[in-house]
């Protein structure tokens, strides 16, 4: 027992941050399941947290609350943009996702009730370790449900073929922007957790480059089951503390380091470390790369 | 008075709006041919412009520099090509999107640690000397970027339509299946594309770092706007990006000197934006109907 309260001393903010990696990269996982790339998933998470921060800390919300109107309007802001957005296919649908995060990065940089570069100040901490992991546990559980539901086919039918789902007679735009906003919602309620368990959100959290670390972590997980991005999550969150553990400052390597993961995974493991633990998976022709083929 | 000081920030921002559209005639090139991009272009424009001020920390002089950061330029084409976008051409996925950003981050990561993250000015024979044309003073710096960006633009152009290679280039643009058969090697033909579509970058880097000083930040900003230009002007359609890239380089410091230059990027994303909503084939090009 008194291992466990040490271990929690040095690494309870190191397993924290693992318990939100892992819902934001379910998030992200839930956009790609209908086939649809975004470069913007961070920005989602950005609204989420901000408005909960801003919601609690200014006007006095209870917490839960917060969280709620957080994730509400990021999923709103999601229906915005997905609209116009998902029609859009392969390298402008990225673009249009990459200038959306820029255009949230950059409205958060300008406000001034968003604090600016500085960032949002003072807010409560209610997050609490078991509050992450239990909110894990049932979006997993939803998630995994969801996999062999209607609504997890027509994903499934979306992203494997958009032009013969249509003619299936699959409304593929609806069930494109529904998969759109639930990621968005997703990602507004991790990004509403995450402020409540640091003292401070600044831009620079909600960035591109999160968003290209939770796309690993979807790679390198693997795309074909639903706790592929758990385990991309937990092992690329806790990889630095790991390897500090054995000496190297990981630090300014970080990047370069998750880059060979993801490199040897998709040359070795093309669906991902999942294929691991399924051999069905492996088995599969396509890799996970084929995030959505081009008809 | 007034109106000079419009005048001069058009004439300024679009100076700078003409690199963006160098850069984003880079995105047209490998489009053309192979209908991916490399999305760390910009990390490419970064690193050629810090290995060209090595070059003339080390001695070289300011002529010589230019072709050695443009080689540079195109072996950094070729090799994101190699790594990042040949395997996922060849399965059709568009794997390309992540790995062309990976590479581009190792890249960055490679910047900051080897040059620091410090920026730096970038020494020029070229005079910043204002001089004056009816009261709108330009440098002869500002016109070197000009000259530069359609030098570079009208020799590749030139080589496009001259060469045996180049129309091997058209070719394979127009149809990669036909140009196949007739017995061009698509497969050549894109890295050709990565390689001049590096060199594109790394003259942009050399161009652009004695205004703006070098860093390994300083591409972030031009490349969102590269991509703006290149999507408006529509990724097929050869000289637009240069009319697009004026637009916007003007209305861009034309917005920072009204609103403040908090909203700088501002105008660059709308008009992105509004051309995916509107138009994704850009003003300039034409509908295509995606088949089955």
């Amino acid at each position: 027992m008194e291992a466990l309260t040490q271990f929690f001393a040095i690494y309870g903010s190191l397993v924290n941050f693992i318990g939100i990696n892992a819902i934001l990269a379910l998030s992200l996982y839930l956009t790609l399941a209908a086939g649809q790339l975004s470069l913007g998933s961070a920005a989602f998470a950005g609204i989420g947290g901000y408005t909960a921060g801003i919601l609690t800390m200014k006007l006095g919300v209870p917490f839960l609350l917060s969280v709620v109107a957080g994730s509400v309007l990021s999923g709103l802001v999601g229906l915005l943009i997905g609209l116009p957005v998902l029609r859009l296919h392969g390298v402008f649908l990225a673009i249009a996702t990459l200038a959306f995060g820029e255009v949230v990065r950059i409205t958060v940089l300008n406000l001034d009730i968003t604090g600016g570069a500085q960032g949002l100040v003072g807010i409560p901490n209610h997050t609490k370790t078991w509050g992450i992991y239990l909110a894990l546990a049932v979006v997993g559980y939803a998630i995994a449900k969801l996999r062999y539901s209607r609504l997890g086919w027509c994903f499934e039918s979306i992203r494997e073929d958009e032009t013969a789902a249509g003619a299936m007679g699959i409304d593929t735009t609806y069930y494109k922007t529904l998969a759109f906003v639930l990621g968005a919602m997703l990602a507004g309620f991790a990004g509403a957790l995450y402020a409540h368990l640091n003292y401070l959100i600044t831009p620079r959290e909600f960035g591109f480059s999160v968003a290209v670390d939770l796309l690993i972590f979807n790679i390198v997980g693997g795309t074909r089951a639903w706790y592929g991005p758990i385990l991309g999550a937990v092992l690329l969150t806790a990889l630095p503390e790991i390897l500090r553990g054995t000496g190297i400052t990981a630090g300014p390597m970080r990047m370069a380091v998750n880059g060979l993961i993801l490199l040897l995974v998709i040359l070795f493991l093309p669906n991902g470390l999942v294929s691991i633990f399924r051999r069905s998976a492996s088995k599969a022709k396509d890799s996970t790369l084929a995030i959505s083929e081009e008809a | 008075m007034n109106s000079t000081i419009i005048a001069q920030m058009a004439v300024s921002g679009a100076m700078m709006g003409l690199v963006y559209a160098l850069i984003a005639y880079g995105f047209q090139l490998t489009f053309s041919t192979s209908k991916s991009i490399n999305f760390g272009q910009g990390e490419l424009v970064m690193l050629s412009a810090f290995f060209s001020l090595t070059l003339l920390n080390w001695g070289v002089p300011y002529w010589l520099m230019v072709p050695g950061g443009l080689l540079f330029g195109v072996v950094l084409g070729l090799a994101v090509e190699r790594a990042g976008v040949r395997l996922a051409l060849e399965q059709k996925s568009e794997g390309w999107i992540l790995l062309t950003i990976i590479i581009g981050l190792l890249g960055f990561s490679a910047a900051e640690n080897i040059w620091g993250r410090d920026d730096r000015p970038f020494p020029t024979p070229i005079s910043s000397d204002a001089l004056h044309f009816f009261g709108i003073s330009i440098t002869p710096l500002e016109i070197s970027v000009a000259v530069g960006v359609f030098a570079v633009m009208g020799l590749i152009e030139l080589f496009k339509r001259k060469t045996l290679l180049g129309k091997a280039f058209e070719a394979v643009s127009a149809d990669r299946d036909a140009a196949e058969l007739m017995g061009i090697s698509a497969t050549r033909t894109v890295m050709l594309s990565y390689g001049l579509s590096g060199m594109v970058a790394a003259m942009a880097g050399i161009l652009v770092s004695p205004i703006t000083t070098v860093g390994p930040t300083m591409a972030s900003a031009l490349i969102l706007k590269a991509f703006s230009v290149a999507v408006v002007a529509g990724l097929e359609s050869g000289f637009g990006v240069v009319i697009v890239g004026i637009f916007l380089g003007a209305l861009e410091s034309l917005t920072s000197f009204y609103l403040g230059s908090g909203w700088r990027e501002a105008p660059g994303l709308i008009l992105l934006i509004l051309a995916l909503a509107v138009r994704p084939n850009g003003i300039f090009g034409k509908a295509t109907i995606r088949k089955v």
